[in-house]
């Protein structure tokens, strides 16, 4: 590829041949300036990355400019991926992770409301929520955890990342995830323990 | 059935780590878990309270995926930061320009273009309200004429201003 920039339509039909590649081939090709190349890694990893984005962030406006910005990171340092080192999926992980942390250093700490792991006293917190609302009420706690808890959690039981991609990601050996894990689902275990116990005495 | 090699102690680690769903097991560790519980009562009562925590996991629905709009912005980033294309054709992409950058997402950013937009909206009244005035107060205002057309021809100023926010 030249030096001129393709416009974008041209990407698709570019791109065609190259959708069977490997991550790593393809990588390396956008190192090189190809435009194709990113256009397949884009369609391949965009859902998966913004999925997991969202729920490190809590905001999907937020989410979307974490993983634009680790596009344009991977667009433009794409040299910077050493395949021999980890896996091109772990390693746009670490990317898109770093611009989130990037994206909540800059919005002032919100304060966590009292009382926020607190487990729920109502006799029937099931029957009391509407299934909608036991959604958010989940996700509410969920978001309520210590953060590298909830990244843990994330990566592990929603992105369904092995411990050793997930602890590689966080920066941790092994030991360490499974401590942030155990911790965090205690933590969520004790804040529903009512809905626990009642899913528990139906089933 | 093979007796299991993995004590009920680690088999309650697993689970208070990674829940009761099998395939998000330690790969090494699987095979043995497996053969705990079909020979371990106490581990399939585990399980079985492992797994409602993971129920009210399973309850938070999965984010959306991308809109077509979204995924066109993504792809559409090469063409837009050519520069850097340039540069890659001549082996400088280390370090690249993180100004640049910030100046190339601003311009993607649904409120970053508005922005802009209405940057560039306001230095253009503001360039017909001087040059109106122009005709009553004369040629000393040209200075100023010539600051309102040059935020138009630049409006990567405008861009400036809102990354320093």
């Amino acid at each position: 590829m030249g030096d001129t920039p393709k416009k974008p339509g041209k990407t698709g039909r570019a791109s065609f041949g190259l959708s069977a590649e490997s991550d790593r081939v393809l990588v390396r090709q956008v190192a090189e300036g190809n435009e194709a190349a990113y256009a397949v890694l884009v369609t391949r990893h965009t859902n998966r990355h913004l999925a997991f984005a969202e729920r490190v962030l809590a905001d999907r406006a937020e989410a979307e400019d974490a993983v634009q910005e680790a596009f344009l990171k991977l667009w433009s340092r794409a040299n910077s991926f050493d395949p021999a080192a980890a896996k091109f999926t772990t390693w746009f992980y670490r990317v898109v992770l770093n611009q989130c942390l990037d994206c909540k250093r800059k919005k002032r700490p919100e304060s966590l409301p009292e009382g926020f792991d607190g487990v729920d006293e109502r006799e029937n917190p099931l029957g009391a929520y509407e299934e909608g609302e036991i959604a958010s009420y989940v996700k509410r706690k969920l978001d309520q955890l210590p953060e590298r808890q909830r990244y843990a959690i994330t990566l592990c039981y929603y992105e369904g990342l092995s411990n050793k991609e997930a602890a590689e990601i966080l920066g941790l050996g092994v030991k360490a995830l499974e401590s942030l894990l155990t911790r965090g689902r205690k933590r969520l275990k004790k804040a529903m323990n009512n809905q626990i116990r009642n899913y528990l005495d139906k089933s | 059935m093979t007796r299991s090699t993995m004590k009920i102690e680690r088999f309650r680690a697993i689970l208070d780590s990674y829940g009761a769903r099998s395939d998000a097991w330690p790969e090494a560790e699987r095979d043995a878990a497996t053969a705990l519980i079909e020979t371990s009562a106490d581990a399939k009562n585990l399980l079985e309270a492992g797994a409602a925590l993971d129920h009210m996991l399973d309850r938070v629905p999965a984010p959306q995926p991308a809109d077509d709009a979204y995924l066109r912005r993504l792809a559409e980033i090469p063409a837009i930061s050519g520069h850097q294309t340039r540069r890659a054709a001549r082996g400088e992409r280390a370090g690249s320009d993180d100004h640049g950058q910030a100046a190339v997402l601003s311009w993607f950013r649904p409120t970053g273009f508005a922005v802009q937009l209405t940057g560039l909206a306001a230095a253009g009244i503001l360039g017909l309200m001087l040059g109106f005035s122009n005709f009553s107060t004369g040629p000393e205002s040209i200075e100023r004429i010539d600051a309102s057309a040059y935020l138009f021809e630049n409006p990567s100023i405008v861009a400036d201003i809102e990354l320093v926010d």
